[in-house]
């Protein structure tokens, strides 16, 4: 039988995304049901005994929790700003709101021990300190977290507002308050979107490394990587990592109907829901949190930053020196936007279009979920052997595939968004002319999805381009990326030094991103 | 030119079409007429290929389509050309690129594409708009791109699916014509799907009225108005009053020009019509505009409601148990004696 070269090119796909993404997990997880001695339940018996597990499970989940719980507040709240308040440079607000979600989380990390820390920001301008006791604490994780995360449910809630049926809010407003209307009416519509919001702040942050990392904070992403890269005790390693895959695996069972309507309902058309205004009381009061939020979140850090980094003496030497990293970080990151976007589309196409959808999904999640550390050590296991395989652990490729491994899946939910939205008469009317599906895809169905592949690439980008926990693990000897070097140098470097690789990071990420949105206004208005 | 014979079609457990036998002839503009959810949109997505029908064979121009539960012969083998609902566009097209990727293959020479395109574009009246892209067209403008693609290959088939379901009235009309002439003009077989009584009427030399997955009846438009072959049809084509009674043998003349007459409530009438017989339990369509005030008349019957609707005046009157819809000039009240001229025979009870 003839393969098709549709079915061939999925089939290639999915066999890619396989190895890269399912191989990995798969192997850890295999891993946890053996001890050196054979197969046993002992890695798991002793997660309900262990004391220090039990420190590692608490930990992870009250982060996790408070993370979910304070970001969604803040963005929800902004997000009703950004939907429903008029105002000017709204567009200019809503990029600089976004900003902390496109820097690496651990970026903020070190703003919070600049600005708390014993001789920080805040000790020096009050002149006594404060909250340093907070700083290397749950706490202070949880609040980096938080302004890490919360445009996530601001971009959510924003987007979920303005799907709204404006008729919906009319009809009640006939009858009822306007309050009543908002309690009663749009949050029960908006509900769904905004839990969502909350279940990937809360997947985002069990995954994250950085940040617990810094803040020292002991957490399941954390263990995992000292267990390994300290005490190079495999076994512990996987001890550790398994409650973590399996309470993945449940959150992404749970997540799964929600994040999925989420995402095929992610660019219908909004119905214009601005009628429902703010009144002038309350718009005094969104305003001003608006502006606390901007401050805090953006603009704190980079002048914190700012202010160590000016102490460096030297800035572009400091440039110089890293030039390496950054463009190590560039390119990699460009590398893997584009593999990530290539095979996702082929997954994100398959998804639209099977019976599957569920489980393809949850598969999705579970490993989007899964903390990079341990990613990489699963990556260790299956290519530091001889032979063909070290060829591919000692170089670059396998830092390719650990950014892939956990960034196919978000390429893939993201793109089966825009495909689904597309009207399946597009390409029916190429299949009646006769065209095969490699031509309706490169010349119909791919230009039909522009923005959404563009949009995907950018957020494959910024992921990978401040990807830390696998990286630090499989990074060949000798080279590394921008946010290793940042981790690496944390502790023998003076802050102004970091301070400044901050900055550069943060620019880093944002040159290409402005460059992008550009093109993209450029070609919308066309 | 092309049949379909005994398709089925279920979808999720639900039938959707069920023995469906058509033979449509070359050269016609036959209308799929029904109301929505009888299976008309998946019937011509079986013709064009773009599902397989569960049981059943199909048969294009002698070649043997689809059976076995599968398409034997791709959407693109069957030398058809086809007009979606939602017209389905290419926005990243301009007007000529849409109809040049319909025939981007090696078998048509670039100077003979550039003939059809030409042909296509000025049949549908596009020359001027040829570099536009669809979304800077009127609805109107789409509406003849789709059409110029869908023709452009020239195909010995055209399938349309309800394209004109989304236009204002106006608009509606003006492409009905341009369809007519085209029809006319390529003398294509066409097949066009809609559940618009009047579009059908006006375009079609056949119809097929489908009701829940199979067709009903099939004929011309007087054909199918004026014989119905059972209350659905009836009461689809125009508006109808249902009469029930029985069919009894003209005993009293036998060189009357009907052997049969129509035994209802309100009175007996002549039958005319092929394949009469004497029925015990018959039904009995009166279309409104047979029925006119006649002051000899030995039918009588009180107006209980009257509607000016501009042109003419829908009035309701009661006789006995039985309700009379009739048009009037004006608006009547009170009572009146009505004379009916013509009864159809339509075959079964009455179906709710």
């Amino acid at each position: 039988m003839l393969l098709s070269i549709k079915s061939a090119s999925l089939t290639i796909a999915f066999a890619l995304f396989a190895c890269i993404s399912l191989l990995p997990v798969a192997v850890m997880l295999a891993e946890s049901f053996s001890i050196q001695e054979g197969p046993s339940l002992s890695n798991y018996t002793s997660i309900i005994m262990d004391a220090r597990q039990q420190v590692l499970l608490k930990n992870s989940v009250i982060l996790s929790t408070a993370a979910a719980l304070l970001a969604t507040l803040l963005g929800a709240g902004l997000g009703f700003v950004l939907a429903r308040m008029d105002l000017r440079y709204k567009r200019l607000l809503r990029f600089l709101l976004v900003i902390p979600l496109l820097v690496p989380p651990y970026i903020l990390g070190v703003v919070w021990i600049f600005v708390s820390g014993r001789n920080g920001l805040i000790a020096r301008l009050i002149g006594y300190d404060l909250i340093s006791d907070w700083t290397y604490s749950l706490i202070g994780a949880s609040i980096v977290m938080t302004l890490a995360l919360f445009p996530l449910p601001m971009l959510i809630t924003e987007a979920a507002l303005r799907r709204i049926n404006t008729r919906l809010e009319e009809a009640a407003l006939i009858s009822a308050s306007g309050l009543r209307v908002l309690l009663r009416i749009t949050l029960p519509l908006i509900a769904r979107a905004v839990f969502a919001g909350a279940l990937l702040v809360f997947i985002l942050t069990i995954a994250e490394f950085g940040v617990p990392a810094l803040l020292r904070v002991r957490v399941f992403a954390t263990e995992v990587f000292t267990q390994f890269a300290a005490f190079f005790n495999f076994g512990a390693a996987t001890a550790v990592a398994t409650p973590l895959i399996l309470s993945t695996l449940v959150v992404a069972l749970l997540a799964r109907p929600i994040l999925s309507e989420e995402i095929s309902r992610q660019r219908m058309s909004g119905w214009g829901s601005q009628r429902l205004r703010v009144t002038d009381r309350w718009k005094m009061a969104a305003l001003m949190g608006t502006v606390l939020v901007l401050l805090v979140a953006t603009i704190l850090p980079v002048l914190a930053l700012g202010v160590q980094a000016a102490e460096v003496s030297g800035l572009i030497n400091q440039v110089r020196s890293s030039s390496s990293e950054i463009f190590n970080s560039i390119s990699l990151s460009a590398i893997v936007a584009t593999l990530a976007i290539a095979i996702g589309l082929m997954l994100g196409y398959a998804r639209a279009q099977t019976r599957w959808r569920g489980l393809i999904d949850v598969l999705m999640i579970a490993i989007f979920a899964t903390p990079s550390t341990i990613i990489g050590i699963g990556l260790i296991n299956i290519w530091n052997r001889p032979g063909l395989f070290s060829a591919v652990y000692g170089s670059w490729t396998i830092v390719v595939i650990a950014h892939l491994a956990r960034l196919i899946p978000v390429a893939a939910l993201i793109l089966s968004g825009y495909l689904a939205q597309m009207p399946r008469s597009a390409e029916e009317a190429a299949d009646v002319a006769g065209s095969g599906w490699w031509r309706t895809l490169t010349r119909i169905i791919i230009p039909m999805n522009q923005p959404g592949i563009v949009a995907a690439w950018i957020v494959i980008f910024i992921f990978s381009f401040g990807e830390l926990g696998a990286t630090v693990l499989v990074s060949p000897a000798g080279s590394s990326t921008l946010p290793v070097r940042i981790y690496t140098i944390m502790a023998n470097s003076t802050d102004a030094v970091v301070a400044a690789l901050c900055l550069i990071q943060i620019v880093a990420t944002l040159i290409p991103l402005v460059m992008l949105m550009l093109i993209a206004q450029t070609k919308i208005l066309n | 030119m092309l049949k379909l014979i005994n398709l089925g079609k279920s979808f999720a457990g639900r039938t959707v079409v069920r023995n469906l036998t058509l033979e449509i002839i070359e050269g016609e503009l036959l209308c799929l007429l029904g109301p929505s959810g009888c299976g008309k949109t998946t019937t011509l997505r079986m013709i064009a290929g773009l599902e397989a029908p569960d049981t059943g064979e199909i048969y294009i121009e002698g070649r043997r389509a689809a059976a076995n539960g599968r398409n034997i012969l791709h959407p693109s083998q069957r030398n058809i050309g086809v007009v979606f609902q939602d017209l389905a566009l290419w926005p990243h097209l301009t007007v000529e690129g849409n109809l040049r990727f319909i025939l981007d293959s090696p078998k048509i020479s670039g100077a003979e594409k550039e003939v059809r395109i030409a042909r296509a574009l000025e049949l549908a009246n596009l020359i001027e708009h040829r570099k536009a892209y669809p979304g800077t067209l009127s609805g109107g403008e789409q509406q003849r791109t789709a059409i110029a693609r869908a023709i452009v290959a020239q195909p010995k088939l055209l399938l349309f699916d309800e394209p004109l379901a989304s236009l204002d009235p106006h608009l509606k009309s003006d492409l009905r014509q341009q369809i007519k002439r085209l029809h006319k003009t390529l003398k294509t077989t066409i097949i066009y799907i809609t559940h618009d009584q009047g579009e059908a009427f006006e375009l079609a030399t056949r119809i097929a009225v489908m009701k829940d997955g199979s067709v009903e009846q099939v004929g011309s438009s007087e054909q199918i108005y004026y014989q119905p072959s059972s209350v659905f049809v009836a009461r689809f084509v125009g508006d109808a009053n249902i009469l029930e009674g029985k069919i009894i043998q003209n005993a009293a003349c036998s060189n009357s020009p009907s052997q049969f007459l129509a035994q209802t409530p309100i009175g007996m009438f002549p039958l005319k019509g092929p394949q009469l017989a004497q029925i015990e339990e018959a039904v009995f369509v009166i279309r409104p505009e047979d029925v006119c005030i006649d002051p000899n008349s030995e039918i009588e019957a009180e107006v209980e409601e009257s509607i000016f609707l501009g042109g003419q005046t829908v009035c309701r009157a009661r006789i006995g148990e039985i309700n009379l819809r009739f048009y009037s000039k004006s608006s009547l009240q009170g009572k009146v004696r009505l004379r009916v001229q013509n009864v159809i025979c339509v075959g079964g009870r009455v179906e709710k």
